[in-house]
């Protein structure tokens, strides 16, 4: 092999490197917040990082919930709804995984994009 | 290359062009993508969200469609055209083109599933839907009551005229959700939108695939799982995907729960050997009805049914109570089981 040869094979090997590097380093992201929508619209953006605690979310006239949130996951644990269906619901800890109180009108959503092939766009139920 | 290693010339540059093409093919796929825009709101009585690769006069306009819809055939809305009609029961009454139409098809698919779908049985889910504070179950007078205020058979529809009988009632919660979403496809097809995915509380529809090329992954619910645990998961273009069982909708009574889905032959929750349905279809009208149907017709029916369905073109994934679950034939590459917790089996 010449030396013009392995000069050109060097920068071609160099160029599909390059143009391998926005996927080879594309963030792996995991679910890290609960989107919080009252109404359809969204009002909280919550960290699941950090230990569990509890958050209130206040909805229309005068209603609540409370989530319990942290160590990478969230779900209702208290409502004033009436049949409290969004307490049953659980945890959830996958991105795109949703929880709804449907009386005070309050969804949680995870957000992220997910390890390996786990992420659903949405959950047929 | 010749055997002392150099590239002869004449294939030097042409070598250099494939490389560059794909290298450049490489670069182009990794580059980010056009980004979907979403929006959500509370409609038909659930969570609805449309995300889609479209602009905000798009989404906008595709709101606005949906809450006209809800407007139109809410049965809990007195005001609703269905609202109107359930208020002028016992006389003649005439229905827009558009909700004669939707009436027909749910009276078709009543007839096609023996009556386990019923679009007339507003007497019986206002009695178990409750007063929204204290939700216990009706008397069985009150249930007999309502059985003898049902019955597709006993509608009289011709053209848009239409005449129920008196104390019967329209309910098209089963069909509208599914007739809504595909509406709004219809909408967004018509504005040349690819790429789409409608969530109307948990019926899909997904028009083309997802913004980067691939196809739209809709996660199963468990039906024996809290929310958000799938069974498996299916991926689709260009389809709908309902789901349905007594595991979303409930309330609980001195110890039992009672589902959301009334089975008209006993016109209390179903108390069914299915414990989740879900059917894939092109149109998300015929998957609701469906759905909810074979929910209710229970195990044996719902299989003979869906193995006349399936040379239509309709998949279904059926959960039998007792782990056992059965995917169409045609879902095979499709549908991906991943509960453990479940075995295939065949029909």
């Amino acid at each position: 092999m010449k030396k013009g040869d392995k000069a050109v094979l060097l920068a071609l090997a160099g160029l599909l490197l390059l143009s391998a590097l926005p996927r080879l380093f594309a963030v792996k992201e995991e679910p890290r917040w609960a989107v919080v929508y009252v109404d359809g619209i969204e009002r909280k953006r919550l960290s699941l990082d950090g230990p569990l605690h509890r958050e209130e979310i206040l909805a229309g006239e005068g209603h609540r919930c409370v989530v319990t949130l942290g160590e990478g996951r969230v779900r209702f644990s208290e409502s004033d709804c009436p049949d409290r269906s969004c307490v049953a619901q659980g945890w959830l800890d996958r991105p795109g995984q949703a929880a709804l109180c449907l009386p005070n009108r309050i969804e949680i959503r995870l957000e992220g994009s997910g390890k390996g092939g786990d992420t659903i766009d949405a959950l047929s139920f | 290359m010749t055997g002392s290693g150099t590239v002869r010339p004449f294939f030097r540059p042409l070598f250099a062009v494939i490389l560059i093409a794909l290298a450049g093919a490489l670069f182009f796929r990794s580059l980010p993508r056009e980004a979907p825009i979403e929006r959500r709101g509370f409609m038909m009585g659930t969570a609805v969200s449309i995300r889609a690769l479209a602009d905000e006069e798009t989404l906008e306009a595709a709101f606005g469609l949906l809450h006209s819809l809800d407007e139109t055939l809410s049965a809990h809305l007195e005001t609703s055209e269905i609202g109107r009609v359930n208020a002028e029961a016992g006389s003649p009454t005439r229905l827009s083109p558009q909700t004669a139409s939707l009436l027909a098809e749910a009276l078709a698919w009543a007839e096609r599933t023996d009556g386990a779908f019923d679009p007339t049985l507003r007497p019986l889910t206002r009695l178990w839907s409750g007063d929204g504070q204290n939700h216990r179950p009706p008397t069985e007078e009150a249930v007999a009551r309502g059985l003898g205020d049902i019955g597709w058979k006993r509608v009289r529809l011709d053209g848009d005229s239409l005449l129920l009988e008196a104390a019967m009632g329209l309910d098209l919660g089963g069909i509208a959700k599914g007739h809504a979403a595909d509406e709004t496809a219809r909408l967004l097809r018509e504005r040349h939108v690819a790429s789409a995915l409608i969530d109307l509380g948990g019926n899909i529809v997904v028009i083309g695939g997802r913004p980067d090329g691939g196809p739209w992954r809709i996660g199963i619910q468990d039906p024996r799982k809290p929310r958000g645990e799938c069974l498996g998961v299916v991926e689709v273009r260009d389809l709908s995907v309902v789901s349905s069982g007594n595991y979303e909708r409930f309330f609980e009574w001195e110890g039992r729960r009672y589902g959301h889905i009334v089975d008209p032959a006993t016109g209390c929750p179903a108390d069914s050997d299915l414990s989740g349905v879900t059917v894939l279809s092109e149109r998300s009208l015929d998957g609701d009805a469906l759905a909810t149907a074979l929910f209710v017709m229970g195990r044996e029916k719902a299989s003979a049914l869906a193995g006349e369905l399936e040379k239509e073109g309709f998949a279904f994934i059926l959960a039998g109570d007792d782990g056992t679950l059965y995917a169409s034939p045609s879902l095979e590459g499709v549908f991906r089981l991943e509960s453990k917790e479940y075995r295939l089996e065949e029909r």
